[in-house]
C-alpha cells in the first residue's frame, strides 16, 4: 500500500464513523419495452434518510419500489438523479461493501451451512476493508440461531431462513441496510415475531434500515418515518412521521397513534 | 439397533427386489423358448449357455471388460473437462454462445459412427480414437446442461453479490459453478452409457482388445455364446457405471431438492 492510498483509506474510515446519510435527490427512471413503449417508473424522486434512521417505502404495487432500491444499491443506473450514501456514490458503496440486502425470498446458497452463508459477503470483494466485519458466531446468536451454524438452509424453517439472511446483511456492518419486503414470504405468527427482532437487531446494531413493505400496520410499527411512493411515473412522494415511543412493544399496537397511522398511511397511497 | 437393522436389510429388499424378479422373469421365458423350439447355439443361445461361456472364460472377458472401461471412463472424463470449459466461455457472453454452440450442434449432429473409421486414420490403432470418440459423444449433454444450470442461478444470489462488488469469476465459483451441479448430474447419467458406447465403436473399427472387439471376432467365427457373453457384461457395464454416478450424485448433491424424497420415495 503507498502513501496515498493509506491516506484515503484513513479518510474513509473517518467518513464511515461520520455519517451514514443517505441522499436521494431527483431519482428519474423510465423503461422501454420491447415494443418501443416508454413507460417512466420514477419520477424525480427526492428523500433523505437520517444516521440509524429507519425508514419504510411503502406504495402501490408496480411503483418502482424495487427499481429505487436497486438503483440506491447502484445494481441499475437512473437515468438522471443522484444518491449518495455518506457521501459514497452508490458505485463506491458497493465497492467498500457498504450496503446490507435482505430480499423477500431469503435467497442462500443451498450448499453452504448456515455459518458459510453468513459469512459469504466477507468472503467476495477482497479489495474492500474487511475490519468493520461482524463475528459470524456472535451474529449467529444475535439473531437467535444458536446451535443452528452447520444446519444447511434446507434443514431450516422459513423463519429461520430469512435469519440467516438478515445476518449475512449484517456480517458485514454495512451502513445502509435495503430491506425488499423481507417478511411477505412468512406466515402472519412468523412475521409478527420478526418484528419485534428487527427492531431489536437494529437497536444492537445501529445501521440505517431502507425497509420496503406492502404492509401499513408493519410500516407504522418498525419505522421513524413512512415514505409513501406515488403510482409509477407519477407525483410526488409523502412524508409520515412516526413519532410512536421506543421500544416499540405489543402496547404499541394498543395505541390510538397507532391506528392513526395506519389510517393515513392508507390514504396517501390510495390519492 | 437390532429393528433398525432389519428395517434397513428390509429397505434394501425392496429396493432391488422389482428389478430382479422382472429380469429372472424374462431370463426364465427366454430359456425356456429357446429349449421348447430347439433353436441352434449359432442362432440364439440360451441364457445358461452364456452364462456358461462368461464363467469358463472369465479372465478374458474381465481383461476385456476393463480395457473398454478405462477407454469409456478417460474418454468421459476428457468430454467433461472439454464441455465444462466451454460452459464456462461461453457463458461470459451471449455473443460467444451464439458463436460458438452452432459448432458444438455441428460435432453433436454429425454422426460419430461415420467419423471413427477417420480417427483410425489419424490416430491409429491405440486407445486414443477410442478416447476420442467417447469424448465426442459425452460433449454435447454436458456442455447443454452445464450452461443451463449456471445460466439458472437464482437472480437474487447474482443481485447480492454484485452489490457487493463481487467479481465475474468470484460470482461463477461461489454461484454459478455450483448452480450447474445438478444439471451436469443429469447430463453424466445421459452421457457415461453413451461414452461406453462410443468407445465399443471405436474399438469395432480398430485393435483386438476391448468387448468391442470381441464382439466383432465373435461375429466372425459365428461365436454367438461369445458374442452374447460381451454384450452382456457391457449391459453390466453400463448398469454399473451409471450408478456409479448416481452414488456419486447423492454424495455431492445432499442439498438438492431431487435428493430430498429419497425416503419417502421408498
Amino acid at each position: 500500500m503507498n502513501k496515498s492510498d493509506k491516506k484515503a483509506s484513513d479518510k474513509y474510515i473517518l467518513d464511515r464513523s461520520l455519517s451514514n446519510r443517505i441522499e436521494v435527490s431527483n431519482i428519474c427512471k423510465s423503461y422501454t419495452s420491447n415494443h418501443g413503449v416508454n413507460t417512466e417508473i420514477l419520477n424525480s424522486i427526492t428523500f433523505e434518510i437520517g444516521q440509524s434512521e429507519f425508514v419504510s417505502i411503502v406504495g402501490p404495487s408496480g411503483c418502482g419500489k424495487t427499481t429505487l432500491l436497486k438503483i440506491i444499491s447502484g445494481l441499475i443506473k437512473p437515468d438522471s438523479g443522484k444518491v449518495t450514501i455518506g457521501g459514497d456514490s452508490p458505485l463506491k458503496s458497493r465497492g467498500s461493501k457498504s450496503i446490507g440486502y435482505v430480499f423477500q425470498d431469503p435467497a442462500l446458497i443451498p450448499w453452504r451451512t448456515v455459518y458459510e452463508n453468513i459469512r459469504l459477503p466477507i468472503e467476495v470483494n477482497k479489495q474492500a476493508d474487511d475490519t468493520n466485519s461482524r463475528n459470524i458466531e456472535e451474529l449467529i446468536s444475535l439473531v437467535g440461531l444458536d446451535g443452528f451454524s452447520k444446519h444447511y438452509p434446507h434443514q431450516l424453517s422459513g423463519g429461520m431462513r430469512q435469519r440467516v439472511s438478515l445476518a449475512r446483511a449484517l456480517s458485514i456492518n454495512p451502513k445502509l441496510l435495503i430491506m425488499d419486503e423481507p417478511f411477505g414470504a412468512l406466515d402472519e405468527i412468523t412475521r409478527e415475531s420478526m418484528r419485534y427482532e428487527l427492531l431489536d437487531l437494529w437497536t444492537k446494531t445501529k445501521p440505517t434500515i431502507l425497509f420496503v413493505t406492502h404492509n401499513s400496520a408493519e410500516a407504522v410499527f418498525l419505522s421513524d418515518r413512512i415514505i409513501v411512493m406515488p403510482k409509477a411515473g407519477a407525483g410526488k412522494t409523502t412524508n409520515i412521521t412516526v413519532s410512536l415511543e421506543r421500544p416499540r412493544t405489543e402496547n404499541t399496537e394498543s395505541e390510538e397513534m397507532f391506528n392513526q397511522l395506519i389510517n393515513q398511511v392508507r390514504r396517501s397511497y390510495k390519492c | 439397533m437390532l429393528i433398525n437393522l432389519t428395517n434397513r436389510i428390509k429397505e434394501l429388499l425392496c429396493l432391488i427386489a422389482p428389478p430382479i424378479i422382472v429380469l429372472l422373469s424374462i431370463f426364465g421365458v427366454w430359456e425356456i423358448s429357446v429349449r421348447a423350439s430347439g433353436v441352434e447355439e449359432y442362432i440364439m443361445p440360451a441364457p445358461s449357455g452364456i452364462i456358461i461361456e462368461i464363467a469358463s472364460n472369465v479372465t478374458d472377458y474381465s481383461f476385456n471388460a476393463l480395457v473398454t472401461i478405462g477407454e469409456a471412463i478417460m474418454g468421459f472424463i476428457l468430454g467433461v473437462i472439454v464441455a465444462i470449459i466451454g460452459a464456462i466461455v461461453m457463458y461470459q457472453s451471449r455473443f460467444l454462445e451464439r458463436g460458438l454452440l452452432p459448432v458444438a450442434i455441428l460435432i453433436k449432429v454429425t454422426p460419430f459412427i461415420a467419423i471413427a473409421p477417420l480417427f483410425v486414420i489419424w490416430f491409429g490403432f491405440g486407445l486414443i480414437p477410442k478416447i476420442l470418440i467417447a469424448a465426442i459423444i459425452t460433449f454435447f449433454p454436458v456442455l447443454v446442461n452445464c450452461l443451463a444450470g449456471m445460466r439458472a442461478t437464482s437472480v437474487d444470489i447474482t443481485d447480492l453479490l454484485k452489490s457487493l462488488n463481487a467479481s465475474r469469476s468470484e460470482i461463477m465459483i461461489k454461484a454459478s459453478i455450483p448452480n450447474s451441479y445438478p444439471y451436469l448430474f443429469a447430463s453424466f447419467k445421459i452421457a457415461i452409457p453413451l461414452a461406453v458406447i462410443g468407445a465399443v465403436v471405436g474399438e469395432w473399427f480398430s485393435g483386438d482388445k476391448g468387448l468391442g472387439s470381441m464382439i466383432i471376432r465373435a461375429h466372425n467365427n459365428l461365436d454367438m455364446p461369445q458374442l452374447f457373453g460381451a454384450v452382456f457384461i457391457l449391459s453390466f457395464v453400463g448398469v454399473l457405471l451409471t450408478g456409479l454416478v448416481w452414488y456419486v450424485e447423492q454424495k455431492v448433491l445432499f442439498w438438492h431438492d431431487s435428493q430430498k424424497n429419497r425416503e419417502t420415495a421408498l
